[in-house]
């Protein structure tokens, strides 16, 4: 029998002992969509994933700790989160003797039963040259004509001539609206105050404003107007404006938003941060951890558990004493101690994350091997002794022959039972530690719900229950697998 | 007679227990058990040679030992390879025209020595892997031993081995599994992996004694005829001297691990010298119907003792109903009493 034959009897073994029972039909589909989507996840993945996950600035614009836009089917007063991303939408230019303007305009429309949080602006690496200042500047047409200027301004004056704008997030200046609004709606002051306005001056900016005793949601198109005007010392030129759109392409971020009260898929964290995102790519992680710490652990507790076994003496009695040795400490305090020497170790360090997950990760491994040794030690001693080992050995087989076709072949259904359920295990504990506080900061389920234990409360359900449901579907799969696996381990249970 | 083709010379076997701290550390004497405690015997070739006795004395391990499963403690096994081992033993520089089995050889030549001497198990339910088929059994040694070129040439030689053990026709056999077998269909099939290497020697581990007693003639049969057409030589294990003196040419009686009497089996069961030889005579069921109900009188007494605290003197004195004062003191010699016929008892000593 050759490794191929063996794989291949395995395969069969599994079609003919899992895929017959119900339980083993469920756990191999939701183990192949898993499976596809973690690889579809993985090859999506942007290589800077972890390194935009932590950071604050692409996030901030986005509406925190709001629900996803599904969430409206429970009655939920959701508008939409609405971004428009200046560097790929469409523009006009002027030019005067000494500026340059921009035009951008975007058409928001507002079909909910609410108002949205707020009006916002980022910018973030931008640079120009030879320019004396900048003023972006939006304004913002209601679908009954009023035409609300200049709801959000920013305005940056160059440094020697250049300009550079890094991580600037600007909301409008409420009581400036409130003012504008009141200009404009002098009726307002009839039943409300410009502070009552100004505090929440969105309703108002998106309200209707014909009865102002009973404020309703405004729906409709709204005109989004983005005005950049940039000042030069001389007069601009065409170069010029080819320059300004140059550099605003190759910012890394330049975007206005009308934040939203609900947000994607899955709504969004105390940070702003996208969980469906999340939940997608710590997809690959799970998976990942889980078979990893799994084939290790059998991989190293098979192998130690054959020498042990087959060989016994001296090397038996030191792997069983070692195995010992690792059984008697506790493996919580050995990761919290590594957690923090690595967190010490390596806090500045890009890699941190990774380095602290593969901490973890080779903690569970080096201590989860030395109960699957020991089976392995006592099922090889028994096979050993069996008379067609030795009569493999009377005909001059050598120990990696007999190891080879008639003590792992027999071993096969046990280990895989065996890795099948260590998988869900390591997932769990990864998950379990990260609630504890060993945070490594990747966005893994774990990750997820240790942030939503510390900066989140039960309101959000949208960022507990959908890493929680990820873990238990994930673990339930290998659980199903593994019940099914019993037939193939328990001989007895099998039809043979 | 014919020339010997395994000389064993005072073969012992002890296995350490392991006591106490004390005889851990070495400060007090380790105990041994003697399993097989100083035999020697000579096989001829083409000769049927059984090793009889109870359970526990020995005879399995003396096996073991000669097929090297199990290193002798001390002892040695000289014997004489067939021309093709010799090849190989010569490449290596092994002159001599015995080897001895109970040294350490290079690989190949070890290689070359395990193919001589092979041996077939007391339970055909066990010494077949349940997970192979009877083809790749069978397979197993001609690929290590790097036999036929390719799998159809393993594959002839597989069902020659089939046709040669009577599992006719061979293609029926050599997609099952063991346990699609019967016992003596599994026993033919362990024959014919021992024959598939063509030995010289085969060690017959009691290897009809868990057959059911209709296919025991069988393959008793079997294994005579393949002597007769392959002039191979069995050491044959048993426990069962009404087997023993049918089909052994010659025979050896073990107590506790010596050999009490050795002889042309003739000899040694129409004339047992060796009170414990008689005992076991005596002990062998009687076949005429007539003597069924007449009550047989065993002369021995007691139980076998364990082998660890093996009796001084004649290991088989306690039990013995001629004991003298000479038997609790020293252990009786193997003496040869008429030609071919030895026994080792102070009674036949002193004459």
């Amino acid at each position: 029998m050759t490794l191929k034959e063996s794989i291949k009897s395995v395969i069969d073994v599994i079609r003919a002992e899992v895929w017959s029972q119900v339980t083993g039909k469920i756990a191999l589909t939701l183990l192949t969509l898993l499976v596809i989507l973690g690889i579809i996840a993985a090859i999506m993945l942007p290589p800077n994933f972890v390194q935009v996950w932590n950071d604050p600035k692409p996030w901030g614009i986005k509406p925190k700790t709001v629900p996803p836009e599904w969430a409206s089917i429970f009655g939920y007063a959701c508008v939409p989160h609405y971004e428009v991303d200046l560097r790929s939408i469409t523009y006009r230019y002027d030019i005067s003797s000494n500026s340059v303007t921009l035009r951008y305009t975007a058409v928001y429309r507002l079909t909910a039963n609410g108002y949205p949080r707020d009006l916002a602006l980022a910018i973030d690496g931008f640079r120009l040259a030879n320019v004396q200042s900048i003023r972006i500047s939006v304004s913002l047409t209601r679908p009954d004509n009023v035409k609300v200027q200049n709801v959000l301004e920013y305005l940056a004056t160059g440094i020697n001539g250049s300009i550079r704008i890094d991580g600037v997030l600007t909301n409008p200046d409420s009581m400036k609206v409130a003012s504008m609004l009141v200009t404009l709606y002098p009726q307002l002051l009839a039943y409300s105050s410009v502070y009552d306005i100004a505090r929440e001056y969105t309703k108002y900016l998106f309200g209707d404003l014909t009865k102002p005793d009973n404020v309703a949601t405004l729906n409709g198109e709204y005109r989004v107007e983005v005005t950049i005007d940039v000042t030069y010392l001389r007069s601009p030129s065409r170069s010029d404006v080819d320059k300004l759109l140059s550099a605003i392409k190759s910012s890394t971020n330049f975007r206005f938003a009308i934040v939203g009260t609900c947000y994607g898929l899955m709504g969004t964290d105390y940070r702003g941060r996208d969980i469906a995102e999340a939940l997608f790519f710590g997809l690959p992680v799970a998976l990942l951890i889980g078979f990893g710490t799994a084939v290790a652990t059998t991989l190293i507790g098979l192998f130690a558990g054959l020498v042990s076994g087959y060989y016994g003496g001296f090397i038996d009695e030191f792997i069983q004493r070692f195995i010992d040795v690792l059984g008697s400490i506790p493996t919580l305090p050995i990761l919290i101690l590594l957690a923090v020497a690595v967190q010490q170790a390596y806090g500045a360090s890009p890699l941190k994350p990774f380095i602290m997950l593969m901490t973890i990760l080779g903690t569970l491994i080096v201590f989860g091997w030395g109960g699957l040794a020991i089976v392995v030690r006592s099922m090889t001693l028994s096979l050993k002794a069996e008379a067609y080992v030795e009569a493999a050995r009377i005909v001059g087989a050598s120990n990696w022959w007999i190891m080879r076709k008639h003590i792992i072949p027999q071993l096969l259904p046990y280990i895989a039972a065996q890795m099948v359920y260590a998988t869900p295990s390591a997932i769990l504990t990864e998950a379990g530690l990260s609630i504890l506080g060993l945070q490594h900061g990747l966005p893994t389920w774990g990750g997820i719900l240790a942030d939503a234990r510390i900066y989140g409360n039960i309101a959000y359900w949208w960022w507990i229950f959908p890493p929680g449901i990820a873990i238990s579907i994930t673990s339930l799969t290998f659980v199903l697998l593994g019940l099914a696996l019993e037939r193939v381990v328990e001989p007895r249970l099998r039809r043979v | 007679m014919s020339e010997p083709i395994l000389i064993v010379e005072n073969l012992k076997k002890y296995y350490i227990l392991r006591g106490s701290l004390l005889q851990v550390l070495g400060l007090r004497p380790p105990i041994y058990v003697r399993a097989v405690d100083g035999i020697s015997f000579t096989v001829n070739r083409g000769e049927i040679f059984c090793l009889a006795g109870e359970s526990g004395c020995g005879k399995t391990t003396t096996g073991k030992v000669i097929v090297r499963l199990l290193e002798p403690t001390s002892g040695k096994m000289l014997y004489k390879p067939s021309p093709d081992a010799r090849r190989v033993l010569e490449k290596y520089g092994y002159k001599q025209e015995y080897v001895d089995l109970a040294m350490e050889y290079p690989k190949e030549v070890d290689k070359a020595l395990r193919r001589e001497i092979q041996m077939v198990f007391q339970d055909p339910f066990g010494s077949l892997n349940p997970r192979m088929k009877i083809k790749d059994i069978l397979e197993e040694p001609l690929l290590i031993h790097n036999i036929g070129r390719d799998p159809t040439e393993r594959l002839e030689h597989v069902m020659k081995a089939l046709e040669e053990v009577k599992l006719t026709p061979p293609q029926e056999f050599i997609d099952r599994y063991p346990h699609m077998l019967s016992g003596g269909q599994r026993q033919r099939v362990a024959i014919a992996r021992a024959l598939i290497l063509r030995p010289s020697l085969i060690v017959a581990d009691e290897p009809v004694s868990m057959l059911d007693v209709s296919i025991r003639a069988e393959i008793l049969q079997l294994m005579l005829e393949i002597r007769k057409t392959r002039n191979i030589s069995y050491v044959f294990i048993t426990h069962d001297l009404a087997i023993a003196a049918n089909i052994c040419d010659r025979i050896a009686v073990m107590y506790l691990g010596k050999i009490v009497e050795m002889g042309e089996t003739a000899k040694v069961v129409d004339n047992p010298l060796h009170p414990y030889t008689r005992a076991l005579m005596q002990a062998v069921p009687e076949p005429d119907p007539r003597n069924r109900l007449k009550l047989r009188k065993l002369d021995i007494k007691g139980e076998v003792p364990s082998a660890i605290n093996i009796p001084p003197g004649c290991r088989f004195h306690p039990r013995c109903p001629f004991a003298m004062d000479v038997c609790r003191r020293e252990e009786p010699p193997l003496v040869e009493v008429e030609p071919g016929h030895y026994v080792a008892c102070w009674l036949y000593a002193k004459k």
